[in-house]
């Protein structure tokens, strides 16, 4: 180990546009290089939660060692850092590019460049990363690669004559992939004699060994009994153990250096003191600057999350705590809703991240889950002179009480190819953007820049823009800060009945539209009774708007089965099925899904 | 100690498929025919395992149109289960009541008389509309006149008891309409009517033109509103000429009610013989194949799903199915097929729709009140455990 030179290592992570082919090539980059033997491979080793398999997405980094002998005899030692792909991990995403000397761009053959590409690239860029693209897909019948080289040269400035021409999918060509991992991607160049200095991109759990740091060293060594600092943190720990990424399986070593990529475990409690982006350092011998671009990474969207059974309500309590030993961006603390019982209020960095966290609780822990409507964090200045800050809807001070109140709002930058730039503009009016300017970046494509709203883009704002832009349009945030807005909370009665869960916060413009929709959504969600029952939205004590859900007078199955009881049977069974998942609010049954129909309000615009 | 045992023979064939039909059942193409009634013999001798334990007491032959065939067809087919049962045992065979399905238009003379000698004492003649142009809007091959004469030949050629299905529910129908209809059909006076609320099913012709979704919301609502409109008149003018719905969509003058059905909804023993016939015995459910050359290979072997009740789904069937009648409910069978109290067993459901003048309990029976009939689903699925 000790014997490879930084000149015989390369870091490196793969980019691309969702779809183009990212973990199958890195598949086939770990099945070559003979890692693992194709029986053992299972398909796409990287995503190795079943979630991300089958959405297709990376949620976590994952980190592969890989030892290629190339062609000129010498062995290499390959670390393979593979990034989320999502807006709402963008900070994971460039904490696991500064780890990395260069990065493999694939582009379909067929499809060319694509947002996802673009915004990947200029987020390689300003980390310095060398990028070598790579044609994939050629073995489509549509694949048209001179196009594709063509277009990666003019648009994004970067040679591409020379770029691999790929299948990834049935293994043509990898081995020209590796060899130019090699020549093109620079090896790193490290100090081992420099105080140690290693950034952290990731940091997991594990039952056995306790808090794993993933690091890339830059300059130093780190080893068994080292005393190491968290520079921003300021946690302290003593090093048990430092390894390798196999794939799935940690290997330990006596020693990292500078230029490597590795693990550290220490005798540390929980995640919460290794933040993805702090640097990692010999607490004896610190070295004088930590690395740049470390952000606390804080919760933007909160939202409760009840167990629909409420027996369920400790098994949810332990799920939390396990989730977030490994994620340590997500928050939550206790609380009640009249009309769902015991629960938490949990804080998400975004609607994906809400809905990843929702998933895994009710795949990996068998939960049933009643969500209620994501929102932000509110500044409440109240009349008394004092503030608080509101993340729960049914906590708002009564009106009386508040002078005025403040949201969050965003700095956006949204680039879309300049046939969209109408339709992409209008969103954002509509979304109460305030439009701030717009560059062209080069004849068809435009950077858009809008500050808005937080909750106006927590619901669907990201699906709305590629919808709107055939997924043309690449969108990224900052936050900005605070900002006075008018807004009111809007309060949902069924039967007359308040239901807590079901309230939200919105602007005032926005507040009639928004409840008129509440109301049509709910009126499709709650089955009929006996009677009718009426579905308002109120501010305060003023209905803005009401559906009404018809009783039933007749639901009779007349239809001759003969002896088919069987199928008499599954519709009862169905029927009763559709109960179970019910909430009583006063005497009226609510399907579950209602409350989670409310999230998605713009469906079918 | 023998039990009951009521026999359902199924003919998969038709003229033609009607457009709201989701039955197995199609034109025959050549050879079929004779396969089938050749298979659906073999099945019979080769369930003569249940002859040593049953008694048959009531034979229903249904489809498709089994009028279909040559009635000297019908006869082989009731001669082999006659003689398959009384080969063990005397006195195995002999039914109360033996149902044929018919369609107007598809029987003469020499057919009623054969089927007479056959021992078939009930007629069910297919009807479905009075109204001539809901007739073709259904796909059926007759008319109101078709269905007239064979009413007439029926009679004279003796049978005493027949049934008519009518469809209610159309869209376009109205309460006047209907009662059109029923007043029709009640100028022969048939013994029993079945009057089916239309269910547009996937996959029939049906289907395409009202699934809910095609519907214009007051497109929907209207025809809904009409739909409880007509069922509602249904009851009222069946029940001033005499007839007791003694089940959801089954009106019979006084002793007339069909034994066969009856059984179905008790929980009797019945064996299913043909494509896709289901059957019960012994607290097991099971159903034969669909496929049509699955069936001609293998007539007895050709079961296509099988369920082994639990004591729960016992409980729940006999609820449920027994809210299907007038009778209702009798508490104290309840308590002797499974030694449990019913109020313990559904105490919640019991109150809760006794209380909302759903269900009455009288005489130690829990039967649906007359409003209670209209929103049966809602109760039933509150008696499944």
């Amino acid at each position: 180990m000790s014997d490879i030179s930084q000149s015989h290592i390369r870091n490196f992570c793969i980019i691309a546009h969702i779809d183009h082919g990212k973990s199958t090539l890195a598949d086939r980059i770990i099945e070559k290089t003979g890692l693992l033997t194709e029986r053992e491979m299972q398909e796409q080793v990287l995503d190795n939660m079943e979630l991300e398999r089958e959405r297709g997405i990376t949620i976590k980094a994952q980190t592969v060692r890989i030892v290629y002998t190339a062609k000129n005899g010498e062995e290499y030692i390959f670390n393979l850092i593979d990034t989320p792909g999502h807006v709402d991990f963008n900070y994971e995403v460039s904490r696991s590019l500064a780890a990395c000397e260069g990065a493999v761009l694939v582009v379909d053959a067929a499809q060319g460049i694509e947002a996802q590409t673009l915004a990947n690239c200029y987020l390689a860029i300003d980390h310095d990363l060398e990028i070598m693209p790579v044609i994939n897909k050629i073995d489509l019948p549509s694949a048209d690669p001179e196009r594709v080289i063509n277009e990666i040269e003019d648009v994004i400035g970067l040679e591409a004559q020379d770029a691999p021409l790929i299948s990834a999918k049935n293994g043509i060509n990898i081995e020209e992939v590796l060899e130019q991992i090699v020549t093109k991607i620079p090896a790193p160049e490290g100090d081992s004699k420099k105080p140690l200095k290693a950034l952290i991109f990731d940091s997991i759990y594990d039952s056995y060994k306790g808090v794993i740091v993933f690091c890339r060293l830059f300059d130093g060594t780190v080893k068994k009994g080292t005393q190491i600092l968290m520079m921003a943190t300021g946690a302290k720990a003593e090093v048990v153990e430092v390894g390798t990424f196999g794939a799935g399986q940690f290997i330990p070593c006596d020693e990292l250096s500078a230029g490597m990529v590795g693990y550290i475990t220490a005798s540390l409690k929980d995640v919460s003191g290794t933040r993805v982006g702090d640097t990692v350092t010999d607490a004896q011998r610190p070295c004088t600057e930590s690395l740049p671009g470390y952000k606390k990474v804080l919760p933007m969207v909160y939202c409760g999350l009840y167990p629909a059974d409420g027996a369920k309500y400790p098994d949810l309590r332990d799920a939390l705590e396990k989730l977030q030993l490994n994620d340590a961006s997500l928050q939550y603390e206790a609380e009640t809703s009249v009309a769902l019982g015991f629960g938490f209020r949990c804080g998400f960095l975004g609607l994906l991240h809400l809905e990843i966290i929702q998933e895994r609780l009710e795949r990996e822990y068998n939960l049933d889950l009643v969500t209620t409507a994501p929102g932000v964090i509110y500044k409440v200045y109240k009349t008394d002179g004092t503030v608080v800050e509101v993340t729960n809807p049914s906590n708002l001070p009564d009106p009386s009480e508040i002078d005025y109140m403040e949201e969050p709002v965003v700095d956006a930058e949204i680039m879309v190819t300049t046939e969209y730039i109408g339709a992409i503009m209008k969103l954002c009016q509509e979304r109460r953007g305030v439009y701030m300017g717009m560059e062209y970046m080069e004849e068809t494509r435009a950077l858009l820049r809008y500050v808005l709203p937080l909750n106006e883009i927590i619901y669907d704002f990201f699906d709305s823009l590629k919808s709107r832009s055939r997924g043309y349009a690449s969108f990224d945030y900052d936050i900005k800060g605070y900002q006075r807005a008018e807004l009111v909370k809007l309060d949902i009665l069924i039967n007359k009945e308040e239901v807590d869960a079901l309230s939200f916060i919105v602007h005032a413009d926005s507040a009639y539209e928004r409840g008129r929709k509440m109301c049509e959504k709910l009126k499709k969600e709650i089955p009929r009774h006996l009677f009718e029952i009426p579905i308002q939205a109120a501010i305060g004590s003023k209905v803005i708007a009401r559906e009404t859900v018809k009783a039933v007078r007749k639901d009779v199955l007349a239809k001759c089965y003969g002896g088919d009881i069987t199928r008499k049977k599954k519709l009862l069974e169905k029927q009763k099925e559709g109960k179970k998942r019910m909430r009583q609010i006063g005497n009226v049954e609510i399907p579950q899904k209602a409350f989670m129909s409310v999230l998605k309000l713009d469906d079918e615009d | 100690m023998y039990k009951d045992l009521s026999v359902y023979i199924h003919i998969p064939f038709c003229v033609k498929k009607c457009n709201y039909c989701d039955f197995v059942s199609a034109p025959p193409e050549p050879g079929q025919l004779k396969a089938y009634a050749d298979a659906l013999c073999k099945e019979i001798k080769l369930s003569a395992a249940y002859a040593d334990n049953f008694n048959i007491k009531t034979v229903f032959i249904g489809g498709g149109t089994p009028s279909l065939y040559d009635s000297s067809v019908m006869t082989y087919i009731l001669d082999t289960l006659k003689s398959t049962f009384e080969n063990r045992r005397r006195g195995s065979y002999i039914p109360e009541e033996v149902t044929i399905e018919c369609n107007p238009g598809t029987l003469d003379r020499n057919k009623l008389s054969d089927y007479k000698r056959a021992g078939i004492n009930r007629l069910s003649i297919g009807l479905q509309s009075a109204d001539d142009k809901e007739l073709k809007l259904l796909g059926r091959i007759h008319t109101y006149e078709d269905w007239e004469k064979s009413m007439k030949l029926a009679r004279e050629c003796g049978f005493n008891n027949i049934n008519t299905d009518i469809i209610s529910g159309l869209l376009g129908q109205t309460v006047e309409s209907f009662e059109d209809t029923l007043k029709k059909v009640l100028a022969y006076s048939p013994e029993h009517i079945s009057v089916y609320s239309l269910i547009v099913e996937e996959g029939t012709p049906f289907y395409e033109t009202y699934a809910p979704e095609k519907l214009s919301k007051e497109e929907a609502d209207k025809w809904e509103e009409e739909d409880r409109l007509i069922y509602e008149m249904t009851n009222r003018v069946l029940s001033k000429y005499g007839y007791d719905r003694y089940e959801i969509s089954n009106y019979a003058k006084k002793g007339c009610e069909s034994r066969h059905n009856m059984v179905y909804w008790r929980r009797g023993n019945y064996l299913g013989l043909g494509i896709s016939a289901a059957s019960l015995i012994n607290d097991v459910r099971f159903a034969n194949t669909d496929s049509f050359s699955e069936y001609i290979a293998a007539p007895y072997g050709s079961i296509k799903s099988k369920e082994v009740l639990t004591e729960d789904e016992k409980m729940s069937e006999s609820a449920f199915l027994a809210l299907r009648t007038s009778y209702g409910i009798s508490c104290k069978k309840f308590y002797d097929d499974f030694g449990k109290d019913i109020h313990e067993i559904y105490a919640e459901a019991i109150k809760k729709w006794t209380e909302s003048g759903m269900l009455i309990e009288r005489d130690g029976r829990i039967f649906c009140s007359e409003k209670g009939i209209n929103i049966c689903n809602m109760i039933m699925a509150d008696f499944v455990l």
